[in-house]
């Protein structure tokens, strides 16, 4: 990595993208990674409290919830205000969140994390601001990795 | 160097101190220390290094913020507490190259200390074994080995 280019900003890039709040944690991912939306009605009949996924029976079966905490890991308790639920591409998981904004032809402005903050493992390596703050930029596929993943270490 | 001379005054320059930790200190040049935020909002960033606060928004730009005292540890506590403080520091990977700048967490504001050449001291603490990479030389303050921080170093070594 060119270290001398850790605070220099990329051409900004456009395109679809999603905005998802879990807690105080904001994330970015593109459009096509994100799922319809749907709502929760109720809260999931089963809590995971071991595992960190939760359980919800559908029509067509059961499907697995997860409920991220502001540091990207599982939530043991299902937080009230999660009642936003998306598919995440490449995850069995059905993902709970706050709050989603979905910006259409939109330009963002990413700019890289400061090499001093990465740790082996690192889920996000960027970054942009937006009316709320900051959100990290990531993909479904690390997400679920890092949640999941951190979930099974913790065991 | 005029130590050693009784007729010559010792020359005196002005040192920031910050404390890490109880009884502990490290010593910064003033010309790298920009400002004191206090009660800095800082985002945390998921799964950062253990000794990370996160990212503050410091005039226009986004620096990074850590805890001193966790990464001369070497391990993180649970969670790391929010600083009261933040330092913002500046830094250069080389001469010429543009400042960049970095912050640590701090719970009470840095206080200055006047230094001499009768205060430069010995070796660097063996506490940890990240003191080598983060600091040339230390100063005395009393019976406090302060060590004194290249700020350049601490923003770009390797802490693993």
């Amino acid at each position: 990595m060119d270290r001398s280019a850790a605070m220099t900003p990329p051409a900004p890039r456009r395109g679809n993208f999603v905005l998802l709040r879990a807690d105080a944690l904001w994330l970015l991912l593109p459009q096509h990674e994100v799922g319809a939306i749907q709502y929760l009605d109720a809260p999931p009949e089963a809590t995971g409290a071991e595992s960190g996924l939760h359980r919800q029976q559908l029509a067509d079966g059961p499907r697995q919830l997860a409920a991220l905490s502001s540091h990207m890991t599982l939530l043991h308790a299902f937080p009230t205000d999660r009642v936003l639920v998306t598919a995440l591409v490449g995850t069995p998981i059905a993902w709970c969140w706050s709050e989603i904004k979905v910006l259409i032809d939109t330009s963002v402005q990413a700019l890289s994390i400061p090499h001093v903050l990465h740790a082996p493992g690192i889920p996000v390596r960027e970054f942009v601001e937006h009316d709320a703050g900051i959100a990290f930029v990531c993909d479904a596929q690390a997400l679920c990795a890092f949640a999941v993943g951190h979930e099974s270490m913790a065991r | 160097m005029n130590s050693g001379n009784p007729d010559v005054p010792t020359a005196r320059v002005t040192a920031l101190l910050a404390d890490y930790a109880r009884s502990r200190a490290v010593a910064f040049a003033p010309h790298a220390t920009l400002e004191l935020v206090e009660r800095p909002v800082i985002t945390p960033i998921p799964g950062a290094a253990y000794y990370a606060h996160g990212l503050l928004r410091w005039q226009d730009r986004f620096v990074p913020v850590i805890d001193l005292h966790t990464l001369l540890r070497a391990h993180a506590d649970a969670a790391l507490k929010r600083p009261r403080y933040a330092l913002v520091l500046a830094w250069q990977r080389a001469a010429g190259a543009p400042l960049e700048h970095g912050a640590i967490g701090l719970t009470a504001p840095p206080r200055r200390l006047e230094v001499g050449t009768d205060t430069v001291a010995s070796p660097l603490p063996n506490d940890s074994d990240l003191w080598p990479l983060i600091a040339n030389s230390c100063l005395r303050d009393g019976d406090h080995v302060i060590p004194i921080i290249d700020t350049s170093r601490l923003f770009t070594s390797e802490h693993g």
